[in-house]
């Protein structure tokens, strides 16, 4: 079947790449494995091809083969491809398409007559095991394709996947499972996940790519600004860019940010109204697609978008790429700078944008870890008993489950391989009983026991109740947005709308709208309204900086202290260290800087040991938690991936023995589940965890006015277990969650002891300096407080819409 | 103005005495009436029927708070201001009758709200009277809803489950539930415990009750 292959690559006149006749030859061989190649590199014919060559001599009714992509747009793409090689091939076979936009009819007739290549989303999947009968359906398979599984690594879908998969290997032993993944740090371990086995086949695509990082900077009459928020004082060097460029991807890192940079190149660049769009994770998909399809067309000069256009297909007409603040990780800087420059051997151009003055230093430092090459690991959730409790309410509704066989295949996966007997016995009770704090279990209606010993959910409401909420992994609070004449624009968060009034305006998919009402779970506007209206965020969009690039930035702060930096962004630096060294300090390598000053805010206490966000705001935590056990204190905390900041009305007294006690890796992990209690980490995770588990019932389009009764929060589930049933094992997870993905509890840890090693230089600034500017000024904090409730109120006054 | 710090707090509108409780219960002195709005009685099990965990326990807390206040002021007549049952029947309403029958002295009585959707027989023989808001007694006019447009009385309702963001220095937030006394209506502070909280824009002229640490405090 090689011949064939290469045969029909000489036919259309391609010469196939090393990495593909690779893969075909171990897809032949009947191996599993992992295919490490960039978009656009040709990836998909490297695993479809052989899949259609082994159908076309192996025959097979049914499907044979599922191709499985994190997003529905890619589903086409990967569908046109095959019916294209089918052609080709002068074969028949026949490709299907299952998402979440198929109809009840296609669905049905797929039921009928499946097709041989099934091509679907991690959900839809899941929906698929929730129908009865899906163990004859999937009877013939013989292979499983993960396209972009770095994508979902990381992820709770790529959790279900795994679960997927399990059973999958169940009803057919000698499944073949193949991967598709963009390099990360821990490929290896990746390929194993998914695989499931010891030893599986890894192809690397050797395909170079040569990336160019170009800094914009201001022009040099202007002077720098420190002070604030400057990504939209540099708009006017990045209007000549898209200029000049046939068609340009603009990325944000968050979805406000892209409204924001839409609103602003409307305003200063006119003549782009028509040419420009946006894309983002909350607008409809009805927008997205008529962007994705006028980006392959070439009709648009310009897409403003999010991490939403990291992932799929390679967008042909796209040259230019520019980056709107930092990146926060090398791989996914890579992933967007291969976005352009599609011929073999041309340089890929990524123009970065600083969002505020000393993002110039990570310009530098992504430079120089593009050379070495050190790419991020993407860290697999584990134990997400939530997944979990989804999965297994999904088998119930379809065919049933038993005990002991499912709980071997669970454990097989490496997500649930630590799952304990106590703990699936619990997950058990969970879904039939509702859970140890119930006490009386005759009325709980989920799932049921049957004679045979298989687990069942009789009720049809559950079930149907159950089929709407499989894929829904977002947070509770989303509200749509609807025009009142028809027209579904896309989601927004229920804090951002509680602010506004009817006749308001704000800003939403790159245009004016003016509430008009809210009703129930739809926020009804219509056009127009006044061109300052707010423009909404969206919480949780904050990244981290990656430790790779974390290490990469210290490396450079340090050569700009010691003045043996030489990227040509010192010049623009230069000013803004004058000022820091003036006010404060540029602290070298072997120091910590620690500034403390006081404002009409209060007493802010400032650190920077530059690790990134989420081990800054786990520092901050634990600071402000062991500060709070020496004195009533109440703290506000803002990070950023530089420093954090502790602000309180008190002032505090200290010395450098007290610094490093707080700093001390004494009773870390004691002190720092103390701190997340202290803190609403654990209730933001709870929010995705409440919606997985089936808690949290978001109501759906034309449901019944009584289901209106089981409509709750997250919020409040969080609060119900903690009052009553704090070893809820869904609430140890949200704790877990936040100690791993959050504070990064190991990489805490490492930078401990690294601060354990530096000097403390501590500057007491009559003001905010250069470093400190971007961090004070940041109003999302998190509060810590070790003060009596009713002190705190005495203390405060109403919060006023004025204010 | 100093913050009012006492368990209870009085407050006196239309010429008649009230006590503000930090369970979340109104007491009208010269009614000898205990004003409860939203309590949400077998919410919790409705839940349970329907396949969501909820613990038992919470609902336990809720009789226990409830029971507390009957003991409390030993009142003529509680009143409730709507959404006294979460939802249709379910085995709740008879530890809630159990309960109100022991005190047969009182007498219960309740003003509609959206959720309150049993057959009035149910109500019937529990002992409760039941009224189509708004209700006028007194000075005042009992309701549910938060009336739209303002009438000649006085308004006391519910349904919002009101709550207030206090601010401080430092960044320092609250969110707080709260009673709410404004020009033309008053509203009361969610009674059940696995209810929400719904921030609401004080009105100049409006008078601010937030509730925490078990105590009732003006604030302005």
């Amino acid at each position: 079947m090689i011949e064939e292959a290469l045969q029909w690559a000489e036919k259309k006149g391609w010469t196939p790449f090393e990495f593909q006749i690779k893969t075909w030859r171990r897809y032949f061989d009947g191996d599993s494995g992992m295919v490490n190649a960039p978009t656009g590199s040709g990836k998909t014919y490297a695993l479809l091809l052989p899949i259609l060559l082994e159908q076309k001599h192996l025959g097979g009714d049914g499907i044979t083969a599922i191709w499985i992509s994190p997003i529905k747009a890619l589903t086409r793409e990967i569908a046109a491809s095959a019916e294209a090689g089918i052609a080709d091939l002068e074969m028949r076979a026949t490709v299907g398409l299952r998402t979440g936009d198929s109809t009840a009819s296609q669905r049905a007739k797929q039921k009928k007559n499946p097709p041989h290549i099934l091509i679907t989303t991690p959900e839809s999947l899941h929906l698929l095991l929730a129908s009865k009968g899906y163990e004859s359906f999937f009877s013939s398979l013989r292979t499983i394709v993960v396209d972009e599984w770095h994508e979902l690594l990381g992820t709770k879908r790529g959790v279900q996947v795994e679960l997927a998969l399990s059973r999958l290997k169940h009803i057919q032993p000698r499944l073949r499972i193949w991967g598709i993944s963009a390099t990360i740090g821990n490929l290896k371990e990746a390929a194993r996940i998914l695989t499931g086995k010891e030893s599986f086949t890894i192809v690397r695509a050797s395909i170079e790519k040569k990336i160019s990082v170009i800094p914009v900077l201001p022009s040099e009459r202007e002077r720098f600004p420190w002070a604030g928020h400057l990504g939209i004082k540099l708009i006017k060097s990045v209007i000549p860019i898209i200029q000049s460029g046939k068609s340009t991807l603009l990325f944000t890192n968050t979805r406000a940010q892209c409204e924001i940079w839409y609103r602003a190149l409307l305003e200063e660049a006119p003549d782009l109204a028509g040419w420009m769009a946006m894309h983002h994770g909350s607008l409809s998909s009805e927008i997205r697609d008529w962007v994705e399809e006028s980006l392959h067309e070439g009709t648009l000069k310009v897409v403003v978008c999010t991490s939403s256009l990291d992932l799929g297909v390679d967008f042909r007409p796209v040259e230019t790429v520019i980056q709107i603040g930092s990146p926060k990780g090398i791989a996914r800087f890579l992933q967007r700078a291969g976005r352009s420059g599609h011929q073999p051997g041309a340089i890929s151009k990524i123009y970065f944008v600083p969002t505020h003055a000393l993002e110039l230093i990570e310009a530098a430092a992504l430079r120089a870890a593009i050379v070495q090459e050190e790419l991020e690991h993407r860290i697999p959730y584990v134990r997400s008993f939530d997944v979990l409790i989804q999965y297994l309410v999904t088998l119930a509704i379809s065919d049933g489950f038993k005990s002991e066989e499912l709980y071997r295949e669970i454990k097989s996966t490496y997500s649930f391989e630590s799952i304990t007997p106590e703990e699936w016995g619990w997950v058990l009770d969970f879904i039939t009983t509702g859970g140890s704090s119930l006490q009386a279990y005759d009325e709980y209606a989920k799932v049921s026991i049957d004679e045979k010993g298989v687990y069942r959910v009789d009720n049809k409401k559950v079930a149907m109740r159950h089929r709407l909420s499989i894929g829904t992994i977002v947070s509770d609070a989303v509200l749509q947005v609807k025009y009142l004449t028809g027209g579904w624009l896309g989601t927004i968060e229920e804090w951002f709308i509680s602010q506004l009034k009817p006749g308001d305006t704000f800003w939403f998919a790159g245009r004016p709208l003016t509430l008009v009402r809210v009703k129930e779970m739809t926020v009804l506007v219509k056009r127009g309204g006044s061109k300052k209206g707010k423009i909404p965020a969206w919480l949780g969009g904050n990244l981290s900086l990656s430790s790779n690039l974390s290490i990469e930035l210290r490396r450079q702060m340090s050569r700009l202290a010691s003045q043996t930096f030489d990227g040509v962004e010192l010049e623009a630096l230069n000013p803004i260290l004058e000022v820091q060294a003036y006010r404060s300090a540029v602290p070298k390598d072997e120091e910590l800087l620690i500034e403390y000053f006081q404002d009409k805010e209060g007493f802010h206490l400032l650190f920077y040991p530059f690790e990134g966000r989420y081990v800054n705001e786990g520092l901050a935590s634990l600071v402000g938690y062991r500060i709070g056990q020496q004195l009533p204190i109440s703290f506000s905390i803002a990070m950023n991936d530089y420093g954090f900041e502790l602000l309180s009305d008190l002032p505090l007294s200290f010395e450098e023995k007290d610094i490093r006690q707080w700093l001390s890796k004494d009773h870390l992990t004691r002190d720092l589940q103390l701190a997340v209690n202290a803190t609403e980490m654990a209730k933001r995770k709870f929010r995705d965890i409440a919606s997985i588990a089936g808690l949290v019932f978001k109501g759906y389009p034309g449901k019944p006015k009584k289901d209106k009764h089981l409509q709750s929060s997250a919020q409040l589930f969080f609060e119900v277990f903690s009052d009553y049933d704090s070893d809820h094992l869904l609430l140890l997870q949200a704790y877990e969650e936040v100690m791993i993905f959050q504070l990064q509890e190991e990489r805490l840890r490492k930078a401990l002891d690294r601060i354990g090693q530096q000097q403390l230089k501590i500057t007491f600034p009559q003001k905010a300096t250069p470093f400190s500017f971007p961090i004070v000024v940041d109003r999302l904090r998190e509060s810590m407080s070790s003060e009596k409730l009713e002190d705190r109120i005495r203390k405060m006054k109403l919060l006023l819409e004025k204010d | 103005m100093p913050d009012t710090i006492k368990r209870t707090l009085e407050l006196v509108v239309k010429g008649q005495n009230f006590l503000l409780h930090p369970q979340k219960a109104l007491f009208w002195m010269e009614q000898r009436a205990l004003v409860l709005a939203d309590a949400h009685f077998g919410k919790g099990r409705h839940f349970r029927k329907n396949g969501i965990p909820v613990p038992q326990m919470q609902a336990e807390v809720d009789y226990d708070r409830f029971i507390g206040l009957l003991l409390e002021f030993k009142p003529a007549q509680v009143i409730f201001l709507g959404d006294l049952f979460h939802s249709s029947y379910n085995e709740e309403w008879t530890s809630f009758s159990e309960i109100i029958q022991k005190f047969h002295t009182t007498q219960f009585i309740l003003v509609k709200g959206n959720h309150d959707i049993l057959k009035p027989a149910i109500y019937e023989a529990a002992g409760i009277i039941v009224k189509e808001e708004p209700w006028k007694l007194g000075p005042f006019a009992l309701c549910h809803h938060p009336l739209e447009q303002h009438q000649t009385e006085y308004a006391i309702g519910g349904h919002l489950h009101p709550g207030v963001l206090l601010k401080g220095v430092s960044h320092q937030r609250l969110r707080l539930p709260c009673f709410y006394f404004g020009k033309t209506q008053a509203v009361l502070p969610a009674f059940g415990s696995f209810t929400g909280l719904h921030l609401v824009q004080p009105e100049t002229e409006s008078r601010v009750f937030v509730i925490g640490d078990g105590q009732v405090f003006e604030k302005s």
